[in-house]
């Protein structure tokens, strides 16, 4: 590493010009992160054409700023009303709104801000020292590769079943079933669209999930609201107010955090390196891996504040991995890379490996623009954190309705649907009756969204392999990632076996 | 009496000939619709920072310039374009609402995606041609498209040539060259071009069919090689590519982009945002976008463009029951 | 037999759920047509559904064994609540019909004008309340970002 180069193009940075534009994007994805329905990719590609006007530096310092804050600020309605704002702080919702729930949603929110720029930092620091290696390793990732990820994935429907395992899988696999509604993957042919061209585009993952966790939530709400309980909620209200002056972790938590949490951040790097693998994938397997590994497993789910620390670096971990994939090899990791490649193209570069020789400034600029944006994530987050705070001192009426509003044009937001609304309305119901019976939704939403990787791989290496299965069984990474899931798969079974005979 | 019957009928002929000259004004002032008097909408059914959509957007800005109002994106995504296709379709046929036409349009019929296509709409213009090119590793042993295919020829089924999606341009164009060649690949879908490349870096397929600009990255990188274009002509971003027709197949499948609104819009309406898309084709900044793009710069005039896409229809809807059937 | 009640039921519900995407999924072929490799378009759907009538089924026995457990019973103030939130969701549906033929702002505005009211909310923070809410969302989705409402 040239590090006479790497000073000279930091330099280049420290204007007052390229630090404005930082921290204007930084703010602008704090908004769009925060709004559920308006994700990262739409921020950077509505703003992508207004940094044509200005020079690379400033341009980029503005799309890095909102992409890494829109991430992070996703955690922040993953919090306060269960609905994450960008589908990458799913699993952010799993711990994060119990804690609020708990009063402890000051400290969710702190924790939101610190732990996504420790994840955003963590992978910038891979990517400037590992690109290479790690890119080579990801890129050789197939279809079978891939259908053992998204396994994985699923492998943590057992996870967050909650009590009852029994109606976890069953709900598990009705939204397998609910995937593979649309077009097939492979044959294109339509499947269960009942002749309507909407049905055609699938079941939309993202409305049906901010219909089941946020207006779900509200209709939940509704119900168990109690006249009577309302004179003790505004008293808990007015003490949690008082409290509210801790918003960041202990010193003894961030020890206790540390190890789990540079884990997930390791992982969702190396996840985000794989192309087309994202923050969803990637937040669901650390936070999974990270309650197998944890000292206080059975806190996962009902507020651990370890395990919400984990989803916030691991869905920020994953910009840093994807950077690697776009830079050293000029194909996207993700939606927002397919645009941050269009924008280098118009600047006149060459995202893959020419970049690197050719521009290496700019390349240099790019890493360091991901570590400004995360100092800058965590001063304007930190800020933000204590206001966002105020909120929780709300009524719940008036969060109720600002809920159901904020949904409705949150999934409409999304590709502009009215059928998506509908989608969305159709989940809170169903999302209000799930809660009701006891079953998790978490296992619901595992298998829509995983759901077609994990059809559509199967089936693509069926293909490639001309119909036979030892494809499975030919290649090393598969070989790998199969033994784990078996393995994981034992574990939890042993677990919930042991825990029943010593139980009675 | 005469006078009576005078006297109503020079009232009659005054309020007939007042009625005339109001029609008259009327129709004339008709003859020179007031439009657009309000914002107009571009329909992409592709997702924002695609690049279709970045070049309907500069289209727009640059058609928002020529008209004097507003002109706005919407992204429609979803079933291989048809949900945005299909809210142009049954959106008010009064100019104001526009869509960007892919290729697809002319295919989903035929592939049985949806009841829309190209003959629900009249095309204003089209802006740009996009070929395909077959793409291999560039350590692959073949460096003409003939050895490739003799190759294929000898290891039926063997070839894994990636491609888009099932029924996207990139497949049917690789499926009419397997056709028009003889051989027998097997096609790999993707969602999406750019895991179709990464499978190829992976070296986990042996070729895609995708357009030169998503590989030109790699090509430059000296990871891949463009054995032929399949298109109308060269691709600016591989001119020393051959066509396969140069090479002596005859095949043209490529993909397209134009604009078009909803066929019973008032052809008044309709030629005037033909002129202005000419204008705006004309403009520089669409140019170098293409060019920067690697799309083909390849304008056509809304009647131009219906014509073409006639053609095109009849000829998808041909081929693709055929390259279905064949498979059967 | 006793009435169908709590677990039982849904249980129940889910094989419905089940079977309706099982029985199509059979007719979408479990092999691909012709000479294509690779399982068929039912394949993949089918054995999900099935895995989900099965659990579907665990789930009825379950709940019979154990015995159900009424799932909207046990609060008296809770049962009127159930009341509320079918009011909640006719206004929803009167919503969306009022943003399909008339206009989303108004819509959207006249709802939380109403949600706002059942509630039990003062009229001034109703106004108020209803009125940032519609500018807010004007301003940010509309106007901002170009979101068009109009379907």
């Amino acid at each position: 590493m040239d590090m006479s180069l790497w000073w000279e193009s930091f330099l280049a940075l420290l204007t007052p010009e390229v630090l404005m534009f930082n921290v204007l994007g930084v703010l602008i994805g704090i908004v769009i992160g925060a709004l559920p329905g308006l994700s990262a990719t739409m921020a950077v590609a509505i703003l992508t054409p207004i940094t044509f006007w200005f020079a690379p530096a400033c341009g980029f310092a503005m799309l890095i700023g909102v992409w890494n804050s829109a991430i992070f600020a996703g955690g922040i309605t993953a919090v306060l009303i269960n609905t994450p704002g960008t589908p990458a702080s799913i699993a952010s919702t799993f711990d994060g709104y119990q804690m609020y729930r708990q009063g402890r949603g000051g400290l969710a929110l702190g924790i939101n801000v610190i732990y996504s720029a420790f994840g955003g930092l963590i992978s910038t620091l891979f990517l400037i020292f590992l690109a290479f290696p790690i890119a080579a390793f990801t890129v050789s990732f197939g279809p079978t590769e891939y259908f053992m990820l998204a396994l994985f994935g699923l492998m943590m429907m057992i996870s967050v079943s909650e009590n009852n395992v029994v109606k976890g899988m069953a709900v598990g696999f009705a939204g397998l079933t609910l995937s593979t509604v649309g077009i097939d993957p492979i044959l294109a042919v339509k499947r269960y669209t009942m002749d309507s061209t909407s049905l055609a585009a699938g079941i939309s993952f993202l409305p049906v999930m901010i219909g089941m966790f946020g207006l779900g939530e509200v209709f939940n709400q509704i119900y168990e609201h109690k006249k009577s309980d309302e004179a003790s909620a505004v008293a808990m209200i007015k003490q949690a107010a008082a409290k509210l002056g801790r918003i960041l972790p202990t010193f003894k938590e961030i020890k206790q955090f540390f190890r789990p949490t540079t884990l997930a951040g390791v992982e969702s790097t190396i996840i985000g390196a794989i192309p087309e693998a994202g923050a969803d994938i990637a937040s669901i397997i650390c936070w999974g891996q990270a309650k197998k590994l944890s000292k206080h497993p059975e806190e996962y789910g009902k507020g651990s504040a370890e395990g919400f620390a984990v989803s916030c670096t691991s869905n920020n971990g994953v910009l840093g991995g994807a950077l690697t994939t776009m830079l050293t090899l000029g194909i996207p990791g993700d939606a927002v890379t397919a645009i941050l490649i269009g924008s280098l193209m118009m600047y006149g570069m060459q995202p893959g490996p020419k970049m690197f020789t050719e521009d290496t400034g700019f390349v240099m600029q790019i890493m360091q623009l991901m570590i400004l944006s995360n100092v800058a994530i965590v001063i304007f987050g930190l800020l933000s954190a204590k206001m966002s705070a105020r909120i929780l001192n709300a009524k719940p009426q008036t969060v109720w309705v600002g809920v159901i509003a904020l949904c409705v044009v949150g999934s409409y937001a999304l590709n502009n649907s009215f059928s998506d609304v509908l989608l969305m309305a159709v989940g809170g119901v169903v999302g209000f009756f799930f809660k009701r019976g006891g079953f998790a939704p978490g296992p619901f939403i595992l298998g829509l969204l995983l759901g077609g990787m994990l059809e559509s791989n199967l089936r693509r290496a069926l293909v490639m392999s001309q119909g036979s299965v030892s494809i499975f069984f030919e290649r090393p990474v598969t070989l790998v990632l199969m033994i784990l899931i078996v393995l994981t798969l034992c574990f939890s079974l042993f677990k919930r076996m042991f825990k029943r005979r010593n139980s009675k | 009496m005469n006078f009576n019957f005078m006297k109503k009928a020079v009232k009659a002929a005054a309020a007939g000939l007042a009625c005339a000259a109001l029609v008259g004004a009327v129709s004339s002032a008709e003859a020179a619709p007031n439009f657009p008097r309000k914002q107009i909408q571009i329909v992409v059914p592709y997702a924002p920072g695609d690049a279709s959509d970045v070049v309907a957007r500069i289209y727009g800005k640059e058609l928002e310039g020529v008209l004097g109002k507003p002109v706005i994106i919407v992204n429609r995504t979803g079933a291989s374009g048809a949900i945005g296709l299909e809210s142009v379709k049954n959106a008010r046929a009064d100019g104001y609402t526009m869509a960007y036409m892919p290729v697809e349009s002319t295919m989903l019929k035929a592939l049985g995606i949806a009841d829309v296509s190209s003959d629900d709409f009249k095309f204003v213009c089209r802006v740009m041609t996009i070929p395909a090119a077959i793409t291999v590793s560039a350590d692959a042993p073949w460096n003409t498209l003939d050895e490739f295919l003799t190759y294929a020829k000898e290891n039926p089924g063997k070839v894994l040539i990636g491609n888009s999606g099932s029924g996207s341009i990139w497949h049917v164009a690789a499926a009419s060259l397997a056709k028009a060649a003889g051989v027998e690949f097997t096609h790999v879908p993707f969602d999406g071009a750019a895991p179709a490349i990464a499978g190829l870096l992976g070296k986990n397929i042996t070729a895609v069919a995708v357009s030169p600009a998503e590989v030109k990255a790699n090509v430059d990188a000296g990871q891949f090689k463009v054995l032929a274009v399949i298109g109308d002509g060269h691709s600016s971003v591989v001119p020393d590519v051959k066509t396969t027709k140069e090479l002596g197949y005859d095949v043209t499948a490529m993909g397209w982009g134009g604009f078009a609104v909803p066929k019973d819009t008032p052809a008044d309406v309709v030629k005037i945002l033909s002129d202005a898309s000419m204008k705006v084709a004309q403009s520089e900044t669409l140019q170098n976008l293409l060019k920067e793009r690697g799309f083909e710069y390849a304008p056509l005039t809304g009647e131009e463009m219906d014509a073409f896409a006639k053609d095109q229809l009849t000829q998808y809807s041909e081929l693709i029951p055929q390259l279905l059937g064949s498979k059967q | 037999m006793q009435k169908l009640k709590g677990d039982p039921l849904m249980g129940f519900l889910v094989v419905i759920f089940g079977l309706l995407f099982f029985v199509p999924g059979l007719g979408y072929g479990l092999s691909s047509p012709g000479n294509l490799p690779g399982p068929g378009a039912g394949f993949f759907p089918v054995i999900t559904s099935g895995l989900t009538i099965c659990f579907g089924l665990w789930i009825i026995y379950d709940g019979l064994k154990k015995g159900s457990v009424d799932y909207f019973g046990s609060d008296p103030e809770q049962r009127a609540n159930f009341k509320i939130l079918a009011i909640v969701c006719l206004a929803f549906v009167v919503f969306l019909l009022i943003w399909l033929f008339i206009n989303f702002f108004l819509g959207i505005a006249l709802l939380s004008l109403f949600y706002n009211f059942i509630f039990g909310r003062t009229w001034k923070f109703n106004l108020i309340f209803s009125l940032v809410l519609t500018a807010l969302l004007y301003g940010v989705f509309e106007k901002l970002l170009y979101i068009q409402f109009a379907l």
